[in-house]
């Protein structure tokens, strides 16, 4: 039989229902972390467009406002590209992460020069719209989500822009 | 498949037959248009609007061959026109017939924007025939509701 002194006997004792209370306690579980990833961002040309249309819309409202003659002819159509604002704002939905700052202004808004508040600076800009959505719907990415949706907004956006500038020249 | 242009267009698989339909559906619409368009011309008498006639006729008759040239090159029998189109309300008059004309592009309008869903799964020469399309029916569209209209000319979202 072998000796041992009550100070080891206390202290394996002790050892010993530590190690149950610690694996009744859960200590040993394998434990799963779930970590927050950052909802998905809407892709950049979308955004970029987005600024094109919020350039132009304000350059309509400050021609209407400057050229009081010329409102009848213009407001119709500053009508239509708040719809496109509306229509692209709802493609950008589809994308989570635009809900986390959705009034920022877009990537870029600051760094192109604003529309000038003339009939002909309108008709540029609108030109120069019509052939950036034109260009975004031929090259969107087949793979990219919401293509089948977003495809066809755009070209239509574009084809709208195209008789803005037979109406404004 | 070939595009109005000449070039060649290979839609996927899984989108080819979603664009066939919606080359069919165009051609239908060029079909009516260009028929239309001759019983349309009678009713109007402004030199320039009886001049668009025949320019917008002469286009619809060109782009209604090459999309049956299309069709049958990718084996497709291209949807026949009918004997005759009605209009959708009596032409009395010049308004009347530019009510027709108007809902003929728009016609056009719709089915190359369908196209433009169908080409969603590739990028190339069918997407452009469809933006193409799309943009130039939107045009012929603006001229007649300029005309009915004219304080709204345009639509936001032409094809829908």
């Amino acid at each position: 039989m072998v000796e041992i002194s009550r100070r080891t006997l206390l202290s394996r004792t002790v050892l010993v229902a530590a190690a149950a209370a610690g694996t009744g306690l859960g200590v040993t579980r394998t434990v799963h972390h779930r970590v927050a990833l950052p909802p998905t961002p809407p892709p950049q040309r979308l955004t970029a467009l987005l600024s094109t249309q919020v350039r132009l819309l304000t350059g309509y409202q400050r021609a209407v406002t400057a050229l009081p003659d010329q409102a009848a002819r213009l407001d119709p159509l500053r009508g239509d590209v708040a719809a496109h604002g509306d229509a692209l704002r709802g493609l950008l939905e589809n994308y989570p992460g635009w809900r986390l700052n959705p009034t920022l202004p877009p990537a870029g808004a600051s760094s192109a020069p604003a529309v000038v508040a003339t009939v002909a600076g309108l008709t540029g800009a609108s030109k120069a719209a019509a052939a950036a959505f034109s260009a975004a719907c031929l090259t969107w990415p087949v793979t990219e989500q919401h293509a089948s949706q977003i495809v066809p907004m755009l070209g239509s956006i574009s084809a709208c822009l195209d008789t803005h500038g037979q109406v404004l020249s | 498949m070939t595009s109005p242009s000449g070039s060649t267009a290979s839609p996927n698989t899984a989108g080819a037959s979603a664009a066939i339909t919606a080359l069919q559906s165009i051609l239908a619409a060029q079909h009516a248009a260009y028929f239309a368009y001759s019983m349309i011309g009678v009713r109007l008498t402004d030199p320039t609007q009886v001049s668009r006639i025949r320019d917008l006729q002469a286009e619809h008759r060109a782009t209604r061959d090459d999309l049956m040239t299309q069709l049958s090159s990718v084996g497709a029998a291209p949807v026949a026109a009918q004997p005759s189109y009605t209009p959708p309300e009596k032409l009395t008059d010049a308004v009347a017939a530019q009510r027709w004309a108007l809902a003929l592009e728009e016609a056009c309008s719709a089915g190359y924007r369908f196209l433009l869903v169908a080409a969603a799964t590739e990028i190339g020469t069918l997407r452009k025939q469809a933006l193409t399309g799309l943009s130039g029916s939107a045009q012929a569209a603006r001229y007649w509701r300029a005309l009915l209209t004219p304080a709204t000319p345009t639509v936001p979202f032409p094809g829908i």
